[in-house]
């Protein structure tokens, strides 16, 4: 089973040049590029952490809805583009 | 600017296509939910088509002929017998039909697993909304297909329903994960939440909770709740779980607990 990530064409030649480059798949080096992400955002990380917590302790369902959507316009704006520009999903 | 794809693995185990059997059946918010999917109602089609309001929820609209031919048909599979045409178009438009005068339209859209109904008008020459001509028009005009407001609804749907399932759930695959000896795998919420792995080794002095999920499949924001809910305090990355290496697209974090954090 697969899932397709969209990313910038010079991105994703370089990345296949560095994986080939060190033998490995793309997607391996950019699972290991997420982790070293998340490893050099740990303040970031930290933060929106103790907020998911404090909203889990103190806040009300919609409050910790609004924390969880977040992202939905942005997701939705890639959703809605892709659908439109006819992308089919290679599964 | 141009992109490219990369295709990364995940594993099958991890997700579980299937929505739980609790929710199959019911609606949630715009949302009716099936085994593998879920359907919904354009805004524009709610409004302009179905006479209802564009946020109206699905059990609002549940009596409507063609909702009801939408549930019947499209809750075993995605598509139907034949395509609107001559619509071209992608996905594939597909026409559902209930007796002999209603008809409606729908596409699938499997990145999100979601049916949805774009347009309803009736199968009769010379009706301002027969069918076909005014699909074509919709099609023409490019307000057949879903837009940006119709997925806000549904992810703002999705993210409601895995906010009130985080609460009651991950307190509960706590206790199943550290009584399972290795990896717990799960889902929170769902198919409409996160499916994670989780695995608890036990020390004489301390207890390590960790949790991995794909970072293609959930966001951030339900990852880091996710991780709240089952503990609130201090996760690192870490490369890999206690009894197996990472997958490609897999991130995991870990939480070391007194005992008297336990």
């Amino acid at each position: 089973m697969t899932t397709v990530v969209r990313i910038p064409e010079e991105t994703h030649e370089e990345v296949a040049r560095i994986a080939a480059f060190r033998g490995e798949q793309p997607g391996h080096l950019i699972a290991e590029a997420w982790r070293e992400y998340i490893a050099n955002h740990r303040a970031e990380f930290a933060a929106d952490l103790e907020q998911a917590a404090k909203l889990l302790r103190d806040g009300t369902l919609e409050e910790l809805t609004a924390f969880v959507n977040r992202s939905v316009p942005a997701r939705a704006k890639r959703a809605a583009a892709r659908l439109a520009n006819g992308t089919e999903d290679p599964e | 600017m141009a992109t490219a794809e990369t295709v990364l693995c995940r594993s099958r185990m991890v997700r579980s296509m299937d929505r739980p059997e609790s929710l199959v059946g019911h609606t949630v918010g715009g949302n009716y939910v099936c085994k593998g999917w879920e359907l919904r109602v354009t805004k524009r089609c709610l409004e302009d088509d179905l006479n209802a309001d564009d946020d109206a929820p699905f059990d609002s609209i549940l009596g409507l002929h063609v909702v009801k031919a939408f549930v019947k048909d499209r809750q075993g599979v995605t598509y139907g017998t034949r395509q609107v045409s001559p619509i071209e178009c992608r996905p594939e438009v597909w026409v559902l039909a209930q007796g002999d005068r209603h008809r409606g339209a729908t596409i699938y859209d499997p990145e999100q697993e979601i049916v949805w109904l774009i347009a309803y008008g009736k199968h009769e020459s010379g009706s301002p909304k027969e069918f076909f001509p005014y699909c074509k028009g919709l099609a023409k005009k490019g307000t057949l297909l879903p837009t940006e407001e119709d997925y806000e609804g549904l992810l703002a749907d999705r993210g409601g329903h895995f906010a009130e399932a985080v609460r009651i759930e991950a307190p509960m695959l706590l206790l199943v994960a550290s009584r399972t000896e290795g990896e717990h795998r799960c889902t929170v919420g769902g198919s409409l939440g996160a499916g994670l792995c989780v695995e608890v080794s036990t020390a004489p002095d301390a207890t390590a909770i960790t949790v991995a999920f794909f970072a293609t499949e959930v966001e951030w924001e339900q990852g880091l709740t996710l991780l709240a809910a089952i503990n609130p305090g201090k996760w690192d990355p870490v490369p890999r779980m206690p009894s197996r290496d990472l997958e490609d697209g897999e991130v995991a974090f870990t939480i070391m607990l007194e005992k008297e954090e336990l």
